[in-house]
């Protein structure tokens, strides 16, 4: 450690570490040092390097020779992810964060669990809302509400990136992010799928936590939503669950996941995506009683980068990696069932 | 016709709107020649005919279950007081969603409502807010349903609706319908009419969320008023074929 700090090394320079976790790391200089920035475009690792008064680099490889890094933040495509994490854990860092999802399929995340049982090093994916305080003081108060909700349903409403990424800092060489052409079915079926693994994944660990099992998903309904967005509707474990989403050029975020019972209702309300606006606001109701916890002042963001610290510390295990197996291959089965579910209607429709 | 109408009914819900109209009604031991209000349970159209040939005026049905409406053929004037259709903040409501959808948009309309409601009957009443809201619903697909609840897509003037129902205690019933704009978008929350507690409409644009006034008049109120207004102004009334168009596309749910 240096001076008692940890180091961090990201591999990625784009708009996640420019707005996520270099600001977030800004509220926790006490804990970490960001040492290293690589990215394959050099003015970018440079630019944003200099910003954390680091060393910039145009390779992993370079990133991973640098002894002053102890925890590598995977932020790069999400092609990369398992390739990056697999080289991190061989180069015996202390820890490895990887923005979801941390594989792009089954097989992929077991390898890596398999190298990182291999290697004994802890891996932990960006899933914010797992790491959120207000997540966390439902899991701590809801009773029986995972045995007992049918109901589960996850809404996201959302600006374009941008505006919060504005929010968060000064954002450079953003990619373009071009309208998707749903008049072209395939487009609008990669809407869906891309719009499970890139933002309901937020919430399909929370999700899943509510599911006795989830080998039986079962995909009623799925569809693109215009300019962007999904409305899934489907079944698991025995549980009705609706995911939906739409970003649309309004400027109020609408961010909740809620669970029901006969007896019992769930509502968490997530601040939005990359401002450190404090964390979710949760609300369990039961018949004439309502019990809020939150918010409170760090999210899911700072919570995730805390875990990482009191894992390097040794002051807490790391994360199950059976879990984050299961958490991506519920996501998985979701997105393909659900753009196949597209692909399919649209192909009941022509027919008619 | 006097402005004070008399009117039969029997329970607290009417006493309570009763005594919020005292100068547009009195009580009447009898139906005839005043207003009816009758409940909506199983059976409620024979009740609203037998008032209907006993002289009644008006009837007022309060959350008709769906049933078969041919006994009302003979006329009379009847007005339907839905859970959350006849709320005072519908007119605005609709003019609001209205205003909103455009082609490519989707109305969200969900209720919570209390374990052990019927469900074709919590349809049917999810039928009559999107006519208020929106249009009628039309192709009608039940897409998942159980003992706690249901999910459902429709089409209503052209715009897709998502319809889901949710049983549980856990909070007062309450029907939410949401439609998201380019840039903003239009949402209501009506609760259930058992107390005054006011529905909320927002309208969010990009210059903000405006939030309409706010009444604090169930719906009972509201039906009873326009009654009143009908009987007063003899306008027109289409609640019974619109009930019996919503109960068409209703059918398709099976009970029990």
């Amino acid at each position: 450690m240096l001076n008692g700090k940890i180091g961090v090394g990201f591999v990625g320079a784009g708009p996640a570490t420019q707005a996520i976790h270099l600001p977030t790391l800004a509220r926790l200089t006490a804990t970490f040092d960001v040492v290293h920035v690589s990215d394959v475009v050099a003015s970018l690792a440079a630019t944003v390097a200099a910003r954390a008064g680091a060393t910039p680099s145009t390779s992993i490889d370079a990133l991973l020779d640098d002894p002053r890094v102890e925890v590598v933040a995977v932020c790069s495509p999400h092609q990369f992810h398992a390739a990056q994490v697999i080289a991190a854990c061989r180069a015996g860092k202390r820890a490895v964060l990887c923005e979801k999802p941390f594989a792009a399929s089954s097989p992929e995340a077991t390898e890596i669990a398999a190298v990182s049982a291999e290697t004994g090093v802890p891996i932990v994916v960006g899933a914010m809302h797992t790491f959120d305080p207000g997540w966390l003081a439902a899991v701590e108060h809801w009773d029986d509400l995972p045995a007992t909700s049918h109901t589960i349903r996850s809404s996201v409403v959302l600006p374009p990136n941008a505006r919060f990424e504005d929010f968060a800092t000064e954002v450079v060489a953003r990619p373009d992010w071009p309208m998707p052409d749903l008049d072209d079915i395939e487009v609008r079926a990669g809407v869906v799928h891309g719009g499970v693994m890139g933002l309901a994944i937020h919430d399909l660990p929370l999700v899943r936590s509510l599911l006795p099992r989830f080998d039986d998903v079962t995909v009623l309904s799925a569809h693109a939503l215009r300019p962007f967005g999904y409305q899934i509707v489907l079944t698991a474990g025995g549980k009705l669950i609706e995911l939906h989403a739409a970003m649309t050029a309004t400027w109020r975020p609408e961010w909740t996941l809620e669970a029901f019972s006969d007896n019992q209702a769930l509502r968490i309300e997530f601040s939005p995506s990359y401002v450190h606006a404090g964390s979710a606001t949760t609300a369990i109701q039961r018949a004439g009683q309502t019990r809020t916890f939150g918010p409170v002042a760090h999210n899911g963001y700072e919570g995730e980068w805390r875990t990482i610290a009191a894992i390097v510390r040794g002051e807490q295990p790391a994360p199950d990696l059976t879990t984050l197996i299961d958490d991506l291959r519920f996501a998985i089965a979701i997105a393909d069932e659900a753009a196949q579910i597209v692909r399919s209607t649209h192909g009941a429709r022509a027919a008619a | 016709m006097s402005d004070s109408l008399p009117v039969f009914a029997a329970g607290a819900t009417s006493a309570g709107v009763l005594a919020s109209l005292p100068a547009s009604y009195h009580h009447s031991e009898a139906a005839s020649g005043g207003v009816t209000v009758i409940g909506g349970s199983r059976g409620w159209p024979r009740a609203a005919a037998t008032a209907i040939r006993a002289g009644a005026a008006g009837v007022i049905v309060t959350a008709p279950e769906p049933e078969d409406l041919s006994p009302l053929r003979s006329g009379g004037l009847i007005v339907v007081d839905s859970i959350w259709a006849t709320n005072p903040v519908a007119a605005s409501a609709g003019a609001a969603f209205r205003s909103a959808a455009s082609p490519g948009s989707r109305l969200e309309c969900r209720v919570r409502v209390a374990v052990g409601r019927s469900l074709a009957a919590v349809l049917l009443d999810q039928l009559s807010l999107i006519r208020a809201l929106l249009a009628p619903a039309t192709e009608l697909r039940i897409l998942h349903r159980s003992e706690h609840g249901f999910v459902a897509e429709a089409s209503a003037a052209g715009i897709a609706v998502d319809l889901s129902a949710i049983c549980t205690d856990s909070a007062p019933q309450q029907a939410s319908a949401r439609l998201l704009t380019v840039d903003g978008g239009v949402h209501v929350q009506i609760p259930d009419g058992t107390t005054a507690q006011p529905a909320l409409l927002t309208v969010t644009g990009p210059d903000g969320t405006l939030l309409a006034p706010t009444r604090y008049e169930s719906g009972h109120r509201a039906a009873w008023r326009r009654l009143h207004h009908l009987l007063s102004t003899g306008e027109r009334c289409t609640d019974l074929d619109d009930l019996e168009a919503d109960i068409a596309t209703a059918s398709i749910y099976p009970e029990g």
